[in-house]
């Protein structure tokens, strides 16, 4: 029902758009198509349904289309809805809200979202959907792996300024959210602590974020970019409430001169009754490319580790991933990228990582992608 | 004698293709009338169209408008202005565009529609092959 309406809003923006003095509706949108294959010797999937080892299997939540509809209201007010359409097994490309909020700019450097947005958490978490704006297939799941929270509902103050060609952004946050990505720990789901009650290892841990803060600020230029960010919030979850939980990052990015180089360091903190569920972290990664012409060979080293909690839940591996970006059009990419990953066994569990079952002996897994990504 | 008449048509329509072509490389950057700026450095226009700066200095709204995707105006423009591919720009507009951190200028493809939006709406700023420019717009620079 929800589809057949769509030619309608589309027509109807149309010809808002040509009318003049009527309400400006700017429609884009961006798409990425993701297929993977694992392989290692005990048939593990890698990061519950990102690489399956016995089919490449082309149906993973990686994979989805997005709608932006941008109204201009007036010279200071937008109102902005993101529609995205995500495919896997547990969506099979049901159309889910990614943003719906209105925009109030104050003046042309300071802006106030409103409604339901995107966190700047990490380096490229508010664009992380879209595959055409980075190098890799993915973020490296190391880092992002650590932050469940998708997205929430409150308010974003963006300041952004340019003075002799350098760019500050400073962003404040606060706001709340339920949230069901989340991914249970599969070595906590074979080996649950007291009080643990999820079953299954493709299941997402349900949680409530509430009294949210965070901070998100970068210096650079066309070139080079540095940033830093932080957030602290309640959490609700297992039956319990107003549970710690906290975020720190730096990260630096670099395209110069046909070099490329994406690096970011994060820790996670949480209250010790989340250990079997969001246990403390620390990651980074730092990833190499150099372009020649519409080619881009790049290399991402990645690294996750135990925080201060000293959880045997947390995660621990590294990997290595080696990637091509290819320019097939203006607005188009095909990527590929092989990876080896090297999970440890962090709390006598079993060399789990980011797998859903643990590997054997010293094997390192394999895991096989590629993606073509579009923006229109 | 047919072989001469048939590299000699060769050579004029090679000819008309090349010189339409360079023709075709010329834009001139234009702006609604009322627009008080004489003239703007490569630099502030690279802003406006990355939105960047998005006022003039008597505070009206720079309303930077874009040729058509892939066009050679298009092209021929982001790299005299912006020093940059398509390819670039947008992926400059990827992360910022979705992100909600900025909005990339509104597309109109054709000369003559950029030329009529441009009359009309204070602000406007976009560019266009410089035969087509007439008195109904005001220039401000040519790109060669």
């Amino acid at each position: 029902m929800k589809l057949k309406r769509w030619p309608a809003m589309l027509m109807a923006c149309g010809c808002l758009s040509q009318t003049a003095n009527a309400l400006e509706v700017d429609i884009s949108g961006y798409a990425t198509f993701v297929a993977s294959k694992g392989d290692n010797e005990q048939n593990s999937t890698y990061f519950h349904d990102v690489a399956n080892t016995r089919h490449v299997d082309f149906d993973t939540s990686e994979s989805h289309i997005g709608i932006q509809f941008d109204a201009t209201v007036s010279e200071k007010v937008d109102v902005i809805l993101v529609l995205q359409a995500e495919g896997g097994s547990n969506s099979g490309y049901d159309i889910e809200t990614e943003w719906a909020y209105a925009n109030y700019n104050f003046n042309e450097d300071l802006a106030l979202r409103i409604g339901k947005v995107k966190g700047s958490f990490y380096m490229v978490s508010d664009y992380r959907n879209v595959g055409y704006a980075y190098p890799w297939i993915r973020p490296p799941l190391e880092v992002y792996s650590t932050n469940p929270i998708t997205s929430f509902s409150g308010l974003d103050l963006v300041f952004q300024k340019t003075v002799n060609d350098v760019n500050y952004l400073l962003q404040f946050y606060t706001g709340s959210g339920h949230n069901k990505k989340g991914r249970a720990i599969p070595a906590a789901v074979d080996n649950p602590p007291t009080g643990y009650t999820i079953t299954d290892k493709d299941a997402f841990v349900s949680f409530k974020t509430h009294g949210m803060a965070g901070i998100n600020a970068s210096i650079g230029t066309d070139k080079v970019t540095f940033r830093v960010g932080a957030l602290t919030t309640k959490v609700d979850a297992f039956g319990q409430t107003d549970l710690d939980g906290s975020f720190v990052g730096a990260g630096l990015t670099v395209d110069a001169s046909n070099f490329v180089f994406y690096s970011e360091y994060i820790q996670r903190d949480t209250d010790a009754n989340l250990i079997a569920a969001f246990p403390d972290q620390n990651a980074w990664y730092a990833t190499v490319g150099y372009r020649i012409g519409s080619v881009l060979p790049y290399v991402t080293y990645a690294d996750i580790d135990k925080g201060k909690d000293d959880s045997p839940f947390a995660i621990v591996q590294s990997s290595v991933a080696l990637g091509l970006r290819v320019e097939v059009a203006d607005a188009a990419s095909l990527k590929f990228e092989a990876m080896q990953v090297d999970p440890e066994d962090s709390g006598g569990f079993g060399r789990y990582g980011l797998y859903n079952d643990p590997l054997s002996g010293t094997e390192k897994g394999q895991v096989y992608s590629a993606s073509f990504d579009i923006i229109f | 004698m047919k072989n001469i008449k048939r590299i000699t048509n060769y050579l004029f329509g090679l000819t008309l293709l090349l010189t339409s072509s360079l023709v075709a490389a010329e834009l001139v950057i234009i702006t609604n009338k009322s627009t008080q700026e004489k003239r703007l450095t490569k630099n502030t226009l690279a802003d406006m169209y990355l939105d960047k700066v998005k006022t003039y200095p008597d505070g009206t709204r720079v309303r930077a408008v874009d040729q058509a995707p892939g066009s050679d105006a298009r092209k021929t423009f982001y790299q005299a202005i912006l020093g940059k591919s398509e390819t670039q720009v947008n992926r400059y507009w990827a992360k910022r565009r979705y992100s909600g951190k900025g909005k990339p200028p509104m597309v109109i493809s054709g000369d003559e529609a950029v030329k009529n939006w441009i009359a009309n709406n204070p602000g406007a700023i976009g560019y266009i092959d410089k035969k087509n420019l007439d008195n109904s717009v005001k220039a401000l620079l040519t790109i060669r």
